[in-house]
């Protein structure tokens, strides 16, 4: 039904999710991965959706930023565009909520080679 | 302190544990240094004597008379390649070398990292009671970072591709034990301005344990940190020059080096705790201005400043560059004296780099 997607209409509007990692001993700035559900296969899209949905973004930007222990951990930026604006998080490699993970993953492997 | 578990140590004034720590048999000397060490006014104690005109502060580790020279207890732990930092200890104080580059590399660097901590200023260790010394090595999948995780100094393979072995630069590892020096005495917090002051005390340790096993003097240092870990690959000298902030490297693939050397161009940003790793950059330059002005080796009189700084009670958890600039030229003005040409270079370094060196007339009573 949504095969010919991205230029179909969508039932979500779609989320734009970045990541970026700084800090560390060298201090280097890295863009890690990003993703654009409008780019995504429909049930790809779902699930980047869910994942989002599933790390609870609005508080843990609220929570941001989340300090580690000790010095030069890197350090990890999210931010996620969507309907309700735009959040962004900040934590220490040592305080990635776990239920944040599979996002942090998931944006890491970037948009996929092949389309739908 | 917990008095629940050490109510001795809670009644007992630290000049009464100083006794024990010099005078009681060998358990008693122990757990009375260690208390001390945990003991924050110790750090009172030891300035208000500075200021009350006694030339010296009594080191601990000289004042532990009849005891051996104290000696640094390393133990080097292999994380291969996992991020466990509790795997199998492969190499402690005093054996052999293991032939394993990275591990050898860290004891060889934690030991040299020890003898300036001992030799130049009289420090035992990271917490000034003989705490051993945990590096891990291999952590991670080519893990290009180094860190303090609060306990230990933990070094990553790198990735090949940007950074090479971790503890192939002697300064790195000054740096991450720094970062055990700077928690147990200040505790600067690692965010924002207090952040890059913390990052700036682990450069000018890190260098300084570098220039001291050179024998070099600032003049002939090269101020560069982290010049041992680019790959080939990268366009760079080092990872950061306390000589020149901004020009370490430029590179198509890590980008230019963003330090700033003045205050005009401090850089605001959520990354890296607030840009630690950046505006580090404005007191990294300070103290090289002010070691070259002094001139000689920077950790004999301009290091040992610094380090009096950061001793000083009056820097807090969140104190910024000018409350340490402000206690720097306080320091220098005490082990070198008022009007001295070692405390004016100090004030002038500060006041080269945009950073204030004059209390504010309203905010007299705060460190900030």
């Amino acid at each position: 039904m949504w095969a010919s997607r991205p230029s179909s209409p969508r039932c979500n509007p779609s989320l734009r999710i970045e990541l970026t990692r700084s800090g560390g001993y060298a201090g280097l700035t890295t863009k890690l991965g990003e993703l654009d559900t409008e780019e995504l296969p429909e049930a790809e899209a779902r699930e980047v959706e869910e994942l989002v949905q599933n790390a609870g973004v609005p508080a843990l930007a609220k929570a941001s930023p989340m300090h580690g222990r000790g010095a030069d951990r890197f350090q990890y930026e999210l931010t996620v565009d969507g309907p309700d604006g735009r959040h962004e998080l900040a934590m220490s490699e040592d305080t990635i909520p776990d239920g944040l993970r599979p996002l942090i993953d998931r944006v890491k492997r970037g948009q996929p080679a092949s389309g739908a | 302190m917990h008095c629940r578990r050490h109510g001795l140590h809670c009644v007992l004034p630290p000049i009464v544990l100083e006794n024990i720590a010099r005078k009681g048999d060998e358990a008693q000397r122990e757990w009375a240094t260690r208390a001390l060490s945990r003991d924050s006014s110790i750090r009172l104690a030891r300035v208000q004597n500075l200021r009350a005109g006694v030339a010296a502060a009594p080191q601990r580790a000289d004042a532990l008379v009849g005891v051996a020279s104290p000696r640094p207890a390393r133990v080097i732990s292999d994380a291969q390649g996992t991020e466990n930092v509790r795997g199998p200890i492969v190499r402690r104080e005093g054996e052999p070398p293991t032939g394993d580059e990275a591990t050898d590399q860290a004891y060889d660097g934690l030991g040299d990292t020890f003898d300036f901590w001992l030799e130049a200023y009289g420090r035992n260790s990271i917490d000034d009671a003989g705490m051993p010394l945990r590096g891990v090595v291999h952590f991670g999948d080519q893990y290009p970072n180094a860190f303090w995780d609060g306990q230990r100094m933990v070094f990553g393979d790198g990735d090949g591709q940007v950074l090479g072995l971790m503890t192939g630069s002697l300064d790195v590892i000054g740096h991450e034990l720094g970062h055990g020096v700077t928690e147990t005495e200040a505790g600067l917090e690692y965010f924002g301005q207090s952040g890059a002051m913390n990052e700036s005390l682990s450069d000018v340790w890190g260098s300084l344990v570098k220039q001291r096993k050179l024998g070099q003097d600032a003049g002939s240092a090269d101020w560069l940190i982290g010049s041992e870990v680019w790959t080939p690959n990268i366009d760079g000298d080092a990872l950061r020059s306390m000589k020149a902030p901004g020009t370490a490297y430029d590179d198509p693939l890590v980008g230019k080096d963003p330090q700033p050397a003045h205050m005009d161009d401090y850089v605001e940003t959520i990354r890296d705790n607030g840009g630690v790793h950046i505006n580090s950059g404005i007191p990294n330059h300070a103290f090289y201005l002010a070691a070259t002005e002094i001139g000689g080796n920077a950790w004999k009189v301009t290091g040992r400043i610094w380090y009096e700084a950061l001793r000083d009670p009056a820097l807090r958890r969140d104190s910024g560059f000018a409350a340490f600039a402000r206690l720097s030229v306080a320091a220098a003005e005490r082990l070198q004296g008022q009007g001295s040409r070692e405390a004016t270079a100090v004030r002038d370094a500060w006041e080269n780099v945009g950073v204030p060196t004059e209390q504010p007339a309203l905010q007299s009573l705060t460190a900030h």
